[in-house]
């Protein structure tokens, strides 16, 4: 037997035995059970259900992550501490190998309860579902499949070029007036770019705002194209907004028009494709009129507010593969919780671990710092202090936002329990390319420590 | 090659030191040592003198400071080295949630044993230890002297040619500690090296060829059991009991030869021996006791060690 099996084993049982996974399993079944008697959607089947996604196996992944930590930093900061380790470091086993056996068991066992919390929600996902065919009307189960029991492969529209208009703006506004101390120009910029986003996403009484789709594969045979939009926050207030959608190709915009009065909460799907008359479109123009006869005016969200989707594949697997980000994730605070165990004591190993996720939770405000420079930076005339501090401060975000970055998932429960697919080739490229070099950086430089480290010394 | 020592340090020095690697302690101060293939070597000392320390760096757990440390001719982190080291800390740290077989088969497999060996050898040293009765027990559960037993097992499971005891008595009642004895001597009759640390002058003293003697991490006395206990100017006589005439004649002969007159006195078993003697009546009188059970021979796996044995992986 490979003597990092034999560590392999000994690591997954001493959690079954010192009823580590036990408990932690009654903690997220009573999540699963409890949480759903709490939560309380739009009012809608689709609400609901994407509430259960959401918040079911985010809390499970939010426990098993604290789990996941304590479980790898015990599993060697605790051995060492008790001095078992000891009796293994003194057999032939190289550090690396004792490295892998622990992160693999850790992961083994945090990415099985993450699959087991996921089979329960589908389980349940399931049961609402066949529960709900005999109540809800015909159009909210057709929402439900179209929303949320699908994969859908989002087509986001073509980003406009505004970088003239946007250097136009900022040097009309240099000119015009002085920037108040603490505002960069950068900064100006930035929310330049934000304004002209957001007047490019909206519109007035009477005026329409246009959309194009330069399409991954032209669309096939009576394919199903979904038309999905949403209003941004700022919409909010006007009651229904009147309107007309209008789809076509850059030859024929009005292939497809409907006349809708929505609210502007919610998310609505137009189905555009129903009768071919979109079939091997390679570009499509989408626009909104706004009718209003009330002067409301709507926004769209810039990037995402109005998304063309295609048919992707079914709910369980795309669900599946959003757990297998998520594990990815979890294995990742594995690698990490098992390095720090090698390098400190067991407070301490635990206290760096927390203190990373903590910061992973304020990854916007670091992202910030080092787009816009923090505070200090903006001082006019700063002490060499000051700048040494704030140089030191810069190459310290900059580090965490290296460690941080591959953590960060582009929100993969959000996605599922919208129906946006997370395909195949997305999971693999998110944990080869990202995940698995940040794991091989963090378990050599734990190896490597952990080799230079006196395991005998008294703590 | 065959003679090369199996142990061999040469001012080995360990310095301890604080947070802010300021030295605080020397634990172990320019130590030389030397131990053969095939004897049993004693490091004596009082608590603190640096025989733990001088383990650890032997064991690779510490790294040294200075000085020179080869074990079986290799740097001690060598994973080759390990292979062939057997080591018994001072408490013996098990996983407490494991049973005593499964606690074995732990350490086999680190070892790289695996299938019928494994279980081989697990039946032979649980019956050696006198434990085969409780090896579906968690340790967790075992008393200190049964988790010694224990820990002697695992120490001999890959039939070492090193096999390092610290403080191998420690927490045994004078059964276990004769039954340790007796495996130690057992060993070097097979041709493996023992390195035994105790602060129990007689553990050592009963087994030991050589010992080395350490005060504040620094060598104070070595050498070959036998002549450092020799006292000289003093001789010693064994007779048979003799009736109290015989006595008066022998005291008035040696009296003429001496020019003084010697005392006699009778024999005395040392408390040990007479205590196993009282153990091993009771028992046949009465049966086993709860816990560990009449110890078995020495595993028959623990072989002789050849020369090509000494040089494998190597």
């Amino acid at each position: 037997m490979k003597n990092w099996w034999a560590i392999y084993l000994l690591t997954l049982r001493a959690a079954l035995r010192e009823r580590v996974a036990w408990s932690m399993l009654a903690l997220v079944a009573g999540v699963l059970i409890l949480l759903p008697l709490g939560l309380r959607g739009d009012g809608t089947l689709s609400g609901e259900l994407r509430m259960h996604i959401r918040y079911s196996i985010g809390l499970s992944a939010g426990l098993l992550a604290a789990m996941t930590l304590w479980v790898s930093c015990a599993s060697v900061a605790g051995d060492l501490s008790s001095k078992r380790l000891h009796m293994v470091l003194t057999k032939p086993v190289s550090r690396a190998a004792l490295w892998w056996g622990k992160w693999l068991a850790v992961s083994t066992l945090s990415v099985g309860l993450l699959f087991v919390c996921g089979f329960v929600t589908l389980f349940r996902v399931n049961g609402v579902v066949r529960g709900a065919a005999a109540e809800k009307t015909p159009e909210e189960l057709r929402v439900l499949r179209d929303t949320v029991l699908t994969a859908r492969r989002p087509e986001a529209p073509e980003a406009e070029d505004l970088t003239e208009e946007i250097e136009a703006r900022l040097r009309e506004e240099l000119r015009t007036s002085v920037l108040p101390p603490g505002v960069t120009e950068e900064m100006l910029r930035r929310e330049i770019e934000l304004l002209l986003l957001a007047l490019r996403n909206s519109a007035r009484q009477d005026q329409t705002v246009r959309w194009e789709y330069a399409l991954s594969a032209p669309v096939g045979t009576e394919e199903d194209l979904q038309l999905a939009y949403r209003f941004d926050g700022a919409s909010m207030g006007a009651v229904r907004v009147p309107g007309e959608w209008r789809g076509g190709t850059p030859e024929t915009p009005d292939l497809f028009t409907r006349r809708v009065e929505q609210s502007p909460s919610g998310e609505y799907v137009l189905h555009l494709n129903e009768d071919g008359r979109f079939d091997g479109a390679a570009r499509i123009v989408v626009a909104f009129v706004n009718q209003s006869e009330a002067g409301d005016m709507v926004f769209f969200r810039p990037g995402d507010g109005v998304m063309l989707y295609r048919p992707g594949g079914s709910f369980a697997p795309n669900f599946l593969r959003a757990l297998g980000l998520l594990s990815g994730l979890l294995a990742l605070l594995a690698a990490l919780g098992v390095s720090s165990g090698c390098l400190f004591s067991l407070p301490v190993a635990c206290y760096v671990t927390s203190v990373m996720l903590v910061m992973r939770g304020f990854a916007g405000t670091v992202e910030q710092a080092l787009e816009e420079g923090t505070p200090l930076s903006r001082m006019e005339d700063p002490g060499v202090l000051v700048r040494v501090f704030n140089s030191v401060s810069m190459t310290m975000y900059r580090g965490v936002h290296m460690v941080l970055r591959p953590l960060d998932l582009d929100s993969p429960l959000e996605r599922v329990a919208n129906g946006v697919l997370i395909s195949g080739s997305e999971l693999a490229g998110v944990l080869v390319l990202r995940m698995l070099p940040v794991l091989l950086l963090i378990a050599g430089g734990g190896i490597f420590l952990f080799h230079k480290r006196e395991a005998g010394v008294a703590e | 090659m065959a003679d090369d020592p199996m142990i061999y340090t040469r001012d080995l020095t360990k310095i301890f030191r604080d947070f802010w690697h300021r030295p605080r302690a020397r634990a172990v101060d320019g130590i030389s040592l030397e131990v053969r293939p095939g004897e049993v070597f004693g490091l004596l000392g009082p608590n603190g003198s640096g025989k733990s320390t001088t383990i650890k760096v032997l064991l690779g757990l510490l790294h040294a400071d200075g000085g020179e440390v080869k074990v079986l001719g290799r740097p001690p982190r060598d994973v080759n080295v390990k292979k062939r080291v057997g080591y018994l800390p001072e408490e013996s740290y098990l996983y407490p949630y494991l049973d005593a077989r499964e606690t074995l088969r732990f350490y086999a497999a680190l070892f790289g044993l695996s299938g019928a060996e494994r279980e081989r050898r697990i039946d032979a040293l649980l019956e050696m230890v006198g434990l085969a009765h409780t090896g579906r027990r968690r340790v967790g559960e075992f008393s200190k002297g049964m988790a010694r037993r224990i820990g002697l097992a695992q120490a001999l499971i890959n039939d070492p040619d090193l096999v390092i005891l610290d403080e191998p008595t420690s927490g045994l009642d004078p059964l276990g500690t004769r039954q340790v004895k007796d495996i130690v001597r057992a060993l070097a009759d097979r041709g493996k090296t023992v390195l035994l640390s105790s602060h129990l002058l007689a553990d050592v003293e009963d087994v030991c060829d050589r010992v080395t003697i350490l005060y504040g991490g620094k060598v104070r006395a070595a050498g070959p059991i036998r002549e450092l206990l020799k006292v000289a100017g003093h001789l010693q006589i064994q007779l048979r009991d003799l009736d109290e005439d015989r006595r008066e004649e022998l005291l008035d002969a040696l009296e003429k030869i001496l020019g003084n007159r010697p005392s006699l006195e009778p024999t005395r078993r040392d408390l040990e021996t007479f205590f196993l003697e009282v153990v091993a009546q009771a028992r046949r009188e009465s049966g086993e006791s709860s816990g560990t059970r009449a110890e078995g021979a020495l595993a028959e796996f623990l072989t002789a060690v050849s020369d090509e044995g000494r040089m494998k992986d190597a």
